[in-house]
């Protein structure tokens, strides 16, 4: 392991890595500032320019593409609430409250440590374990990967809000609207209405800028607005408080991510949609999630960094990506004529170390970039609401064409607009209608897999151990909280009744 | 974060007209799903899972409990905003009340917003009464799709700072110079960013300049 | 100072970048009969980074090197390829609109409701041909394709493909069909998803390109049966791959990669590509997109590609069409 890792940082301090290195990180960053634009589509997009580079410097640097934007899709979602990435939206709750309560710095640094502390760790999980990590998650089939989506389904309850029972429904209206296309293992296309523009479902990313960035300048507009926020610069920068609270929050978002990471195709959004599940059942500040707290934070953005790092365990180890994103890369090592895979750790040790340790290199110079940088975005706050909403709405009209060079995106995006506006402005919680629409196709797909594995049965999930064990925990959490809710009552009824009576 | 003291609050005993029609439109959809979703077929040849089941299912579960929060809204008493799961989780839901009023803003902005549009008058951060405010989002909406159906002829980019400018100019009545300037610079900037760096096709349209 | 250095760095690489792509938008050409400018879009119905997008840029480079035009490719995503071909439709006659195409063309009029059908356009080249090879994990106990039959007479076996129209399930109704069995398919999204199913033993067979499996067949976490393809493979990993008559199924069936023109394009025009398509076949370029996608190459133009596809819609049409 060491001898990897001294040919690794051979190879990745070279200079030109270095720069390339460093171009990808900045240019990442920009492109996740931009509404829509998420790591996926800036990799796919910047992966022509880099075909005439040698491979490892081709692939440091789409590698750099793929968290930088992760930290510019961060940025974006905290301070005008509109997310670049779908492992980004989370974090227009408490991050985007934050901004409004005038600690945008502070929310931005909260954003670029914990990410950066997410970083490293889940690197050395990636450098130390990546192959036997790998062959482990292949034990995830389809029924284990249904039994994580229900246990992750069941975190809605934390986004559900003031009314439980409605954010479960529009939990299920948004499976409903990630049901729209042609069906996972079939070729019935439903709900398309003939439209062709809908066989293969809503573009996801066009419905999450309509009913997230659209949705809340409208409603800004409708509320009479926002101050403009002319915080010092001296409130811009984390308070020791703040500060202290990061630690716990982050390692757990970076274990739950880094875990999460790894199972093909499971994903930062889930992991970062759990871990702020996680925080409000765990976090002794859970009472202030949703209104700007450093946890709600701190610990979707470790996951959701953590998440992408170990999405190269399965990637480089076993050839098979564990992203969106990194389905493209795969695409640029086969363009590179390059066969990730066990095989690639042996013929190319210098290409697989160098782009590792290249992230080391990478996060840091995203957080030596970032923290100073914090309060400067933060200054983005001061613009007037005025000239900041139609720059908003430009950016995002033309973000979501970008994504697949479709005006029917664009037309997405105004509809799912109009359609937040009125969810926003009615107190219809929109978290949990994305967490449904996230994870509708991947709970679909694993449960029509599940049933053909079984033959037509679904109860071979309860048959598989490792999936009986996340089937149990599901349930335990679907069922958990309103039972103590109930065992609670009781009890404080009782107690009541006990004070009454001698009063 | 103030808010969070506020906890629950009062409720009137009739149920507010948005969350009896939204909870309403959301049955009617799930209804929808359900009777599209049986066409789709429940399962298939062999008892496997078919394309229509999930929409069955989860349509059935959108009516049922959207029915019971309609229930629950009339029969909800005074004082608790008990909610959930037929309001086995009351200590939850207070909590995530809490939460939520400031999360979204929602409950806690509508509260904090009724007294000012009471007063009528009062001026926001825009410079806008409340009757003003009421016309100006459907006014934004209509210049977006003005500005997506010039796309056509205009191209996007084109398109997309016109309807800036014609925001700033009529919506928010700023001054021309400035509104030109702004519109002007997210143009270059937007052309910059999509189409010299990251080389998006935009629409050119008939005119197909930009 | 490590810092500041690394910021310059960055700074002037962002440069860099953006003076690179301004080049390269601006490319010039000339050539003698048809003429279809310096501009030419290559459409690609599928988004970035996938196989359908490496074949298209392949393809546009090649031609770009031939034609001296600038060859644009354009991802135009959505309806599983449905909008791609949608929009090469409405430039119906316009002969500096390509398309690179592949199964979907076949597929999606016979499964979706759409509006085009390969009729509605003008094929120009086939570039190459894709075989399945059906696989099983390393610790599989079947060693070769009438295993795997003779299994499936007596079991339940469940078979992984990628996508409910991929070429791998048209294979394997082809297969039940000429050796009277079934299997339970368990569909997943990519050849990936499906090696993933395989390699953890949640299925029981698959098949796929040789080009997805060239990693794990090398490192020998799965086995090949045999190859559905007229004719062993020359390629030194494939080579001892028996095909299927050799095993007794007489099931050939390929994924195939080409590009296609707009149609009602004036016949200059389609002579033009067709000309231009056959100087590709025989540049470097070519046989390097052929052999880092481990494709068989068997290239067709004109008219022999349209009985070409009006074969491969009947064989679709026998295996979904039910």
């Amino acid at each position: 392991m060491i001898d990897n890792l001294m040919l690794g940082i051979e190879t990745a301090v070279s200079p030109e890595n270095l720069l390339w290195c460093a171009v990808g990180v900045v240019l990442g960053t920009l492109i996740g500032l931009m509404p829509g634009l998420g790591s996926a589509t800036g990799v796919a997009i910047l992966l022509p320019v880099t075909l005439t580079m040698e491979p490892v410097t081709a692939l440091i640097m789409l590698a750099g593409i793929y968290y930088g934007s992760q930290y510019g899709a961060s940025t974006s979602s905290i301070l005008i609430s509109t997310p670049g990435d779908s492992s980004s939206v989370v974090l227009t709750l408490d991050g985007y409250r934050m901004a409004r309560n005038g600690r945008a710095g502070a929310a931005l640094a909260i954003s670029a440590i914990s990410s950066f502390i997410a970083a490293i760790i889940s690197l050395m999980v990636l450098l130390a374990l990546a192959a036997p990590v790998a062959s482990w998650a292949l034990n995830f089939g389809p029924p284990e990967t249904l039994a994580i989506i229900l246990l992750g389904m069941a975190t809605i309850v934390t986004f559900a809000g003031e009314n439980m029972l409605r954010g479960i429904i529009m939990a299920a209206a948004g499976l409903l609207l990630a049901m729209i296309g042609t069906a996972s293992g079939f070729t019935t296309a439903r709900f398309t209405f003939g439209s062709m523009n809908l066989l293969s479902g809503l573009e996801f990313v066009a419905v999450m800028i309509g009913i997230f960035a659209i949705g809340e300048v409208v409603h800004q507009i409708h509320r009479g607005g926002e101050k403009p926020i002319r915080a010092r610069l001296r409130d811009l920068m984390l308070t020791k408080d703040e500060a202290k609270r990061i630690l716990p929050p982050a390692l757990r978002g970076t274990f739950l991510g880094t875990a999460l990471g790894v199972l093909p195709g499971a994903g930062a959004t889930l992991a970062s949609f759990m871990s702020y599940g996680l925080e409000g059942r765990v976090s002794k500040h859970r009472k202030e999630l949703g209104s700007g707290a450093v946890e709600g934070v701190a610990a979707p953005e470790a996951s959701n960094n953590a998440a992408a790092n170990s999405s190269f365990i399965p990637t480089l180890a076993l050839g098979i990506p564990g992203s969106g994103t990194t389905a493209i890369l795969l695409g640029a090592f086969v363009i590179f004529g390059l066969q990730p895979g066990p095989m690639l750790f042996e013929q190319q040790p210098d290409l697989v170390w160098g782009l590792l340790v290249s992230f080391f290199f990478g996060n840091l110079l995203l957080l030596v970039l970032n923290l100073p940088l914090a309060p400067v975005f933060a200054q983005v706050l001061r613009i007037p609401y005025s000239y900041l909403y139609p720059i908003i709405i430009v950016l995002s009209m033309v973000g979501a064409y970008a994504v697949g060079n479709s005006m029917f995106a664009v037309w997405v995006v105004f509809f799912a607009g109009a359609l937040g506006y009125f969810m926003k402005r009615y107190g219809f919680p929109a978290a949990p209608l994305v967490l449904g629409l996230v994870l509708g196709p991947m709970l679909e797909r694993s449960l029509v897999q599940t049933s053909s594995m079984g033959h037509g049965n679904l109860l071979i999930v309860f048959e598989r151990p490792l999936s009986a064990f996340f089937m149990v925990l599901a349930i335990l959490a679907f069922v958990g909280p309103p039972l103590l809710g109930v065992i609670n009552r009781r009890r404080e009824r009782s107690r009541q009744e006990k004070a009454a009576t001698p009063a | 974060m103030t808010e969070s003291t506020i906890g629950v609050t009062p409720r009137r005993t009739k149920p507010k007209t948005s969350d009896v029609v939204g909870t309403g439109i959301l049955a009617v959809l799930g209804l929808v799903a359900v009777i599209m979703g049986l066409g789709y077929g429940f399962l298939g040849e062999d008892g496997q899972i078919g394309p229509g089941f999930m929409p069955v299912t989860t349509g059935a579960f959108i009516v049922i409990a959207s029915l019971t929060e309609i229930a629950r809204l009339y029969l909800a008493r005074d004082g608790h905003a008990s909610a959930g799961l037929g309001g086995l989780a009351d200590e939850l839901s207070a909590e995530a009340a809490a939460v939520q009023k400031s999360a979204h803003g929602e409950s806690a902005d509508d509260t904090a917003s009724t007294p000012a549009e009471e007063k009528g008058e009062e001026l926001d951060t825009f410079g806008r009464t409340a009757k003003q405010r009421a016309r100006t989002v459907p006014l934004i909406f209509a210049v977006l799709l003005a500005a997506l159906l010039l796309t056509q002829l205009i191209g996007m980019l084109l398109a997309l700072a016109t309807m800036m400018l014609a925001l700033l100019l009529v919506i928010e009545r700023k001054p021309v110079l400035p509104s030109v300037l702004a519109s002007a610079a997210v143009l270059v900037a937007a052309y910059l960013i999509f189409v010299q760096m990251l080389g998006v096709p935009l629409p050119q349209g008939l005119l197909g300049i930009l | 100072m490590k810092r500041r250095s690394l910021l310059a760095a960055g700074a002037l690489g962002t440069l860099g970048m953006t003076l690179a792509a301004c080049g390269e938008s601006g490319g010039s050409g000339e050539d003698g009969e048809f003429d279809p400018g310096n501009r030419v879009t290559m459409i690609v119905p599928f988004s970035a980074g996938g196989g359908s997008d490496i074949a298209g840029r392949a393809i546009a480079a090649g031609l770009e090197e031939v034609t001296g035009s600038t060859v644009t490719v354009e991802n135009r995503v959505g309806g599983s390829g449905a909008v791609g071909y949608s929009d090469l439709r409405n430039s119906e006659g316009d002969g500096s609109v390509l398309l690179a195409s592949e199964t979907a063309l076949n597929t999606l009029p016979i499964v979706q409701d759409v509006d085009f059908t390969y009729e509605s356009f003008t094929p120009i080249m086939k570039a190459g041909e894709d075989f399945n090879i059906v696989v099983v994990a390393a610790d599989s106990p079947y060693q070769s394709i009438s295993d795997v039959i003779d299994a499936a007479k007596s079991e339940q076996l469940t078979a992984a493909v990628s996508g409910s129209t991929g070429p791998d399930h048209i294979a394997w109704s082809l297969i039940e069909q000429e050796q009277d069995i079934t299997l339970e398919r368990v569909t997943f999204e990519s050849s990936s998803e499906v090696l993933a199913a395989l390699m953890g033993g949640h299925v029981q067979v698959a098949a796929s390109n040789p080009g997805e499996l060239t990693g794990q067949l090398e490192s020998g976490d799965i086995r090949a049966l045999c190859a559905l393809a007229p004719e062993r493979y020359e390629y030194e990993l494939l080579a001892d791959i028996p095909t299927g008559a050799e095993e007794g199924v007489n099931v050939t069936f390929a994924q195939w990669r080409g590009f296609i023109a707009p149609g009602g394009i004036e016949d200059a025009a389609r002579e033009y590509w067709i000309e231009k398509a056959k100087e590709y076949e025989k540049t470097e370029a070519f046989s390097e997109f052929i052999e880092s996608n481990m494709l068989q190459p068997v290239t067709a133009y004109g008219d022999e590609f349209v009985s070409y596809l009006e074969q491969y819609s009947a064989d679709v049409e026998s295996a979904l069409g039910n």
